[in-house]
């Protein structure tokens, strides 16, 4: 077996046991409940709850921030970002904001008590309930960072100590754009009662 | 086992008290509108709490607004 060999059979698991866990994912998914005319015109009529908004604010802010930063990333080279203090600095100052920013919508006014008392029985369900995304996205984001920068330097036999400073901000950042989309889908797919 | 299911007649108790809309309702009992909106369809079951504030708001006891259906 050549030096990669082991590659193909290793990979060929994970992307096996991936489509397996897929397509459970997919059958053990709540439905959405389809709605007639009339109660989606009533849903539709209903203003979003605060917090819905505030997540759909963080959801944009964030991902903002990472599509930025990738673009940058992937326009400049990560050996640029290396060496060049002005691009590493834009590339922080794009992280705090996105991370300053999607915190300041989504977590900080749940700090207050004023704007906690005014989560209703189920926004808390589904509040309780994001960090599932948010977990499932930051893995996810772990097994891509994991597989790319296997591929990428195997030959070489390391990985530059850049990238971590990379792979911390991205998971980061993950976090909370998982928060986010936790709580919008929490909203999507409908809490069935009090107990979530 | 199957799942609970509830059914109510809030819509029609709001209509009784003087057409109160969801709003009105929502701001009463401490939910939003999109949870009572929910309510009325069917698609989510209150705590008890809840259930009692709603009652409360129509001076109803609670099992003459919420009716368990065995499944």
């Amino acid at each position: 077996m050549s030096a990669q060999g082991w590659l193909v059979p290793a990979f060929g698991t994970v992307i096996v046991l991936a489509a397996v866990f897929v397509v459970h994912l997919v059958r053990a998914w709540p439905r959405v409940p389809q709605l007639t005319s009339e109660e989606a015109a009533d849903m539709a009529d209903a203003p979003m709850p605060s917090l819905q908004k505030r997540a759909l604010w963080g959801l944009i802010i964030g991902t903002t921030a990472l599509v930025a930063i990738s673009a940058l990333l992937a326009r400049e080279g990560v050996a640029a970002y290396d060496r060049d203090d002005a691009l590493r600095l834009m590339v922080l100052g794009i992280f705090l904001a996105g991370l300053l920013g999607s915190a300041a919508v989504t977590n900080l006014p749940l700090l207050r008590v004023p704007a906690r008392e005014n989560l209703d029985e189920r926004d808390r369900v589904v509040l309780a309930r994001a960090p599932t995304a948010q977990v499932a996205l930051m893995i996810l984001g772990l097994v891509v960072w994991v597989i790319a920068l296997s591929e990428r330097f195997h030959d070489a036999g390391s990985v530059p100590v850049v990238y971590l400073y990379l792979i911390f901000g991205s998971i980061i950042l993950l976090m909370m754009v998982g928060q986010s989309l936790g709580i919008l889908l929490g909203y999507w797919i409908g809490v069935r009662d009090a107990r979530g | 086992m199957p799942a609970d299911e509830i059914s109510n007649v809030i819509r029609r108790l709001r209509f009784d008290h003087e057409e109160m809309t969801q709003q009105e309702l929502a701001d009463r009992v401490g939910c939003s509108r999109q949870t009572i909106v929910l309510l009325e369809q069917g698609r989510y079951t209150p705590s008890l709490s809840l259930a009692f504030r709603i009652a409360a708001t129509f001076d109803r006891k609670v099992d003459e607004v919420f009716t368990y259906v065995a499944k």
